[in-house]
């Protein structure tokens, strides 16, 4: 599914990721672990094609083909999908109005038909049940007034009605209380699925309680310093990343 | 950063599709502006003597006043002798009692403007004046209407059938010396709408015209006239558009509202001149007095206009809140882009009691253009109670244009509420990268955004004109789903 | 209104200076004013406010030593405060202030003697006169403190300037310059106060001028003779990481006008403006600020409030400007207005130029009265109606 090799990256000419090699197949599910300023966030965005961040070497394969020459919405229509950290507000449109847009554009980016009215509004209804979240939400202006864990909810709500092959999750389980972790994780792992890919970015093992990753790699100062299956998480956990980085050292 | 930039901008350069000429031969004065021209003029419309006198009275009176310079906008200085002050279709000597019997190259033209008026008898019910350039060619569904006892028909039309009320109000709202514009309007005018709403009359369907100015150099003067009698209702739709020209064209039309008890006019304006190239060069100067009188207890005046257009655009549709319990509202859109300057906003004046006024204006500026917004609330040392709501937001696309806001505000009543609130914004990198990422191009994430920027003024809109103004923002709207 | 030109011209070739390069300063600002004149209605800026009650008579400076009997001190700073009579400063109050070495208080025109290098950059018009108003108190340069913090230096303890009047027809103009090296920290609080039943006039500014990284809190403490004319001025220039508190506080005087005008030249500096207007009776207050932002990353916040009573009337003008360039700018304004009698009237105008496009700027205006309900609830509850109406009153100032 994604294929990055030495994967370079600069923001304002400032270096973050210095040379990233990571495989992720169909149907894994990656965690990116790692301290404050490792870079896990600018890896989720690059993947997403943040126009502030440059690809100063390396390459990113998707799906055998070139991811960087992209535009976002082109990968967003190719399947990727990257929920935020800090979910941006746009008031005046609705969260409805953008689902709807979106959703249509994903489907017809894929060469499929898109859905009117009628039939995204029952479509769109189905997600929110799978999330347990009140209808009344669809018509409120994107993130205006959400708390944290509703903006959180409401990413995941966007990749249940997107259905991507690829969906990258930026630290978004900072911020909930243990019930919108549950029902986040709910809906995660109800996406799960051989030919779908997802890449969890968090900074706490706590996630992993809830939904369960194939792979574990740990990212410190813009590079992958360890890789290994879900037992790392609990020795993270127990040692923190102060260990790992002075094994490193060594 | 700059890729975003661009792909903004390139939103914006969609070009004015509603450029062409209609090669239809004209009957047009020559250029120059006197005593003489205007009783020609005067006579031409076969006007009574009053009308005569009411014009040449204006045009004394011009004479005396200053060319008004305001601050806020830059234009070079106009020869209003290098104006032709009438221009109207040959054929129209006589005019047309049927569709049938209008010259198929006219209705051809309205249809290229896309308002066929064949398919518009089939709509539900928009009466059309449409005005040929200073001429009204055909007015359709007067008899609906006239069942009902309302009265539209052109200006020049009223002047004959209905010299009463034409009396009681004309200048009742704008009186001819209350600006430079306003006088040459009231000398000049070549034509324009009348309404008359009888008391308890709801208007069966909304009433609309159509604008355009096609002969070079023929200033257009237009002059609207609506009365709404006790307890009547009437929603207005006014929408124009213009040809591609050169020279700079002059438009300052004055319209007029008077609202009795109880009564109420809604008054939208889809605004859609030519607003000169990508250089500045050409484009309408829009130069409008508009006002509203609530004069009765209770009645209600609501202005709502998108305003796309215009090389300069220089109005302030104002009420005046005279009858208690009156309500006085403003919605406004202005969008300026290359070299366009926008000075609009409006005017509410409190003077009766328990009085109301709302004000939600929005302004978009790109290019290298200039958007102001200057809006007086006045509350008079007589309004009790008197209540405003102002909101002003300015959404700036690009490094290179400016949005200013001046709202004046003064209050003489202890007991009013006044409250204002302004805003500036950008559409951020932020918010268009999420829409990306959810597969939304760029341009339609603009489109979007700027929907929901304005949506507070758009649902204020007629249904078939929200249509047309949204075609004009260049997005989709809300209304259908939910 | 030409006479009283003439009589002010007159006045301000009386104060020339001897010093060539101050008096080179004082003619040019004369110039100035002559070419100016005083502000009438058909100016934007003084739409609302009319000089004519200062244009009646003409006010005079004197020089001589007075002392005025009557005078309120601020209690925290008794005998620590630098006292002006009547226009004229009074020495000795200048040498009861304890000030850290490198720290000088000193008169204006000691300091245009001795401190010329650090002084004169700071009189030399750093923006042209903006009025008559301005240019006049430039060309009568000569009563006035020059206060400088040397860098690094962080005092605790306020400057503060007491300023009283008791004569009759009497003009004092007065200019204090603030400057703040790099890094330092100071309080200053100005105090105006006079005699109730006599007319005088005040025409003062003070400058500052604020270092990478200074911090300067200000106090404005407006509480003139209620016949009196008060015409204030405070401008200040921010360098980068600076930041100026400002507080004002205005209840005195028949007709007064305050001018505030901040500049953000270099990036990421802030300032907060705070301000309280009380007029009654038939007082008549105008104030007007304005904050340029020059420079990227800057943030400015405005809250003024006004409580009128009697017939009085307020006016207030707040603009901010935008310039090309002064990306990611936070400016917040709000003016809050209460109106509490019949006869009132309250003018005000926030205003936005805005040449930037990524910025966030908000601005608001309300004008209102007490809340009936809320007055009725504390009724209920046993507080009268005089009461109740301080409370609220409190409270709607209170966040200032």
């Amino acid at each position: 599914m994604l294929d990055i090799n030495q994967l370079k990256v600069s923001i304002s000419d400032k270096s973050i990721l210095k040379g990233i090699d990571l495989k992720v197949g169909a149907g894994e599910v990656h965690v990116i672990m790692g301290p404050n300023g490792s870079g896990k966030s600018t890896l989720s965005k690059v993947l997403a094609g943040h126009p502030a961040y440059q690809v100063t070497g390396g390459t990113i394969e998707y799906n055998g083909c070139d991811l960087i020459p992209l535009a976002p919405e082109e990968r967003a229509r190719a399947g990727l999908f990257m929920s935020f950290q800090y979910p941006v507000e746009i008031p005046g449109v609705t969260n409805i109005n953008f689902l709807k847009a979106a959703v249509n554009a994903v489907l017809t980016g894929q060469g499929k038909k898109s859905l009117d009215a009628i039939e995204f509004l029952s479509f769109i209804r189905e997600k929110c049940k799978l999330l347990d979240m009140d209808e009344s939400f669809l018509y409120r202006s994107i993130n205006e007034g959400f708390s944290g864990g509703e903006k959180k909810r409401n990413e995941i709500l966007q990749m249940a009605a997107l259905e991507p092959k690829l969906a990258i999750l930026d630290e978004t389980d900072s911020g909930l209380d243990i019930d919108a972790l549950r029902v986040i994780s709910g809906g995660v792992n109800a996406m799960r699925s051989p030919s779908r890919s997802i890449i969890l970015v968090t900074h706490y093992q706590r996630l992993l309680n809830y939904i369960e990753p194939d792979f574990i790699h740990v990212l410190s100062d813009g590079r992958i310093i360890k890789s290994g299956d879900k037992s790392l998480a609990l020795e993270l956990e127990d040692k923190g990343y102060s260990w790992l980085k002075e094994s490193e050292e060594v | 950063m700059a890729r975003n930039n661009d792909q903004i901008h390139t939103l914006l350069e969609k070009d004015y599709q509603h450029g062409f000429v209609t090669d239809i031969e004209v009957d047009t004065f020559l250029p120059g502006l006197d005593e003489d021209v205007i009783r020609q003029l005067s006579f031409v419309k076969g006007e009574p003597e009053f009308m005569l006198e009411w014009r040449l009275k204006a045009y004394r009176h011009w004479l005396t006043m200053p060319t008004p310079t305001w601050s806020s906008v830059h234009y070079p200085p106009i020869d209003f002798q290098a104006i032709s002050y009438y221009s109207a279709p040959k054929q129209l000597k006589d005019r047309p009692k049927s569709l049938a019997e209008v010259d198929p190259l006219l209705l051809e033209t309205y249809e290229k403007l896309g308002i066929p008026l064949i398919e518009q008898e089939m709509l539900a019910g928009v009466a059309v004046d449409a005005v040929f350039d200073s001429v009204s060619v055909a007015t359709t569904f007067k008899a609906k209407l006239a069942e009902k006892g309302v009265i539209f028909c052109p200006f020049s039309e009223a002047v004959h059938e209905h010299p009463d009320l034409m009396r009681q109000y004309l200048g009742s709202v704008v009186p001819y010396r209350d600006n430079f514009y306003a006088a040459l309007n009231s000398a000049v005018f070549s034509d324009g709408s009348f309404v008359y709403i009888p008391k308890g009359v709801r208007c069966p369907m909304e009433l609309s015209t159509y604008f355009r100015i096609n002969q070079a150099a023929t200033g257009q003067f237009e002059r609207t006239l609506i009365i709404a009698d006790d307890d009547s209702y009437v929603s207005y739709l006014e929408g124009c558009t213009a040809p591609m020209r050169d020279e700079n064209q002059l438009h300052a039309a004055v319209v007029e509202l008077v609202a009795l008890d109880g009564a109420q006019i809604k008054y939208s304006t889809v605004q859609n001149w030519y607003p000169g190239d990508k250089d500045g060069k050409g484009g309408i100067y829009n130069f409008v007095t508009k006002r509203g009188a609530c004069r009765g207890k209770a009645s209600k005046i609501s202005w709502t206009q998108i305003e796309t257009g215009s090389a300069i655009t220089w109005k302030y549709p104002s009420v005046i809140l005279k009858g208690d319990d009156s309500v006085g509202e403003f919605y406004s859109v202005a969008v300026t882009n290359n070299h366009q300057q926008a000075d609009t906003g409006t005017k509410m004046i409190h003077l009766g009691k328990n009085t109301r006024s709302t004000i939600i204006s929005k302004g978009i500026s790109a290019g290298v253009s200039h958007n102001a917004y200057r809006g007086l609330v006045n509350i008079l040392p007589t309004a009790v109670n008197a209540r405003n709501y102002t909101q002003c937001d300015s959404l700036l696309m690009g490094s290179h244009c400016s949005a200013h806001t001046f709202p004046y505000i003064e209050v003489k009543h202890p007991s009013a509420q006044v409250e204002h609130e302004a805003s500036t914004s950008k559409i951020s990198e932020e918010q268009l990268f999420y829409c990306q990422q959810r597969g939304i191009s760029s341009e339609d994430a603009v489109s979007m955004i700027v929907n929901g920027f304005c949506k507070q003024v758009l649902k204020e809109l007629p249904m078939e004109f929200a249509v047309e103004a949204t075609k004009l923002l260049g997005i989709s709207l809300e209304g259908a789903v939910g | 209104m030409s006479e009283f030109v003439a009589f002010y011209e007159a006045q301000a070739k009386d104060a020339f200076s001897d010093i060539p390069w101050l008096l080179d300063i004082q003619q040019k600002a004369l110039n100035d004013f002559l070419r100016l004149g005083f502000p009438n209605k058909h100016q934007e800026d003084w739409k609302y406010t009319s000089l004519a009650p200062f244009l009646k008579n003409s006010f005079a400076v004197d020089k001589s030593k007075s002392i005025v009997k009557e005078r309120s001190n601020i209690p925290f700073a008794a005998g620590k405060t630098i006292h002006f009579c009547n226009g004229q400063l009074v020495e000795e109050t200048l040498a009861a202030i304890p000030l850290p070495n490198g720290v000088l208080v000193n008169s204006l025109r000691k300091a245009c003697v001795q401190h010329k290098d650090k002084l004169q950059p700071f009189l030399t018009s750093f923006f042209p006169a903006r009025d008559g108003v301005h240019a006049l108190n430039t060309a009568m340069l000569d009563q006035g403190l020059f206060i400088y913090v040397p860098a690094d230096v962080l005092l605790d303890e306020p400057i503060v300037i007491s300023h009283a009047q008791d004569k009759s027809h009497q003009a004092s103009f007065i200019r204090h310059v603030v400057i703040l090296e790099p890094g330092s920290r100071a309080t200053v609080i100005e105090d105006y106060q006079g005699d109730d039943l006599v007319e005088y006039h005040t025409n003062t500014m003070t400058t500052i001028h604020l270092s990478a990284s200074s911090h300067l809190t200000h106090y404005k403490i407006q509480r003139e003779g209620k016949l009196s004319h008060h015409l204030g001025q405070l401008s200040a220039v921010l360098a980068t990481g600076s930041q100026l508190d400002s507080h004002s506080f205005s209840i005195g005087g028949q007709l007064v006008r305050s001018d505030t005008s901040i500049h953000f030249q270099e990036p990421n500096a802030s300032c907060l403006m705070n301000g309280i207007y009380a007029p009654t009776g038939k007082q008549h207050m105008d104030h007007h600020t304005e904050v340029i932002h020059n420079a990227p990353d800057c943030h400015s916040e405005q809250d003024y409030k006004g409580v009128l009573n009697g017939q009085s009337r307020a006016v207030f003008n707040g603009r901010v400007i935008v310039a090309k360039g002064a990306y990611h700018t936070r400016a917040e304004q709000q003016n809050k207005n209460l109106l509490l009698s019949t006869g009132t009237e309250v003018d005000t105008k926030p205003q936005l130029e805005i040449f930037a496009d990524d910025v966030s700027c908000t601005h608001g205006a309300t004008v209102g009265q007490l809340d009936e309900e809320a007055l009725f609830y504390l009724a209920t509850r046993g507080i009268g109606r005089a009461d109740a109406s301080r409370y609220l009153v409190q409270a709607f100032v209170g966040e200032n």
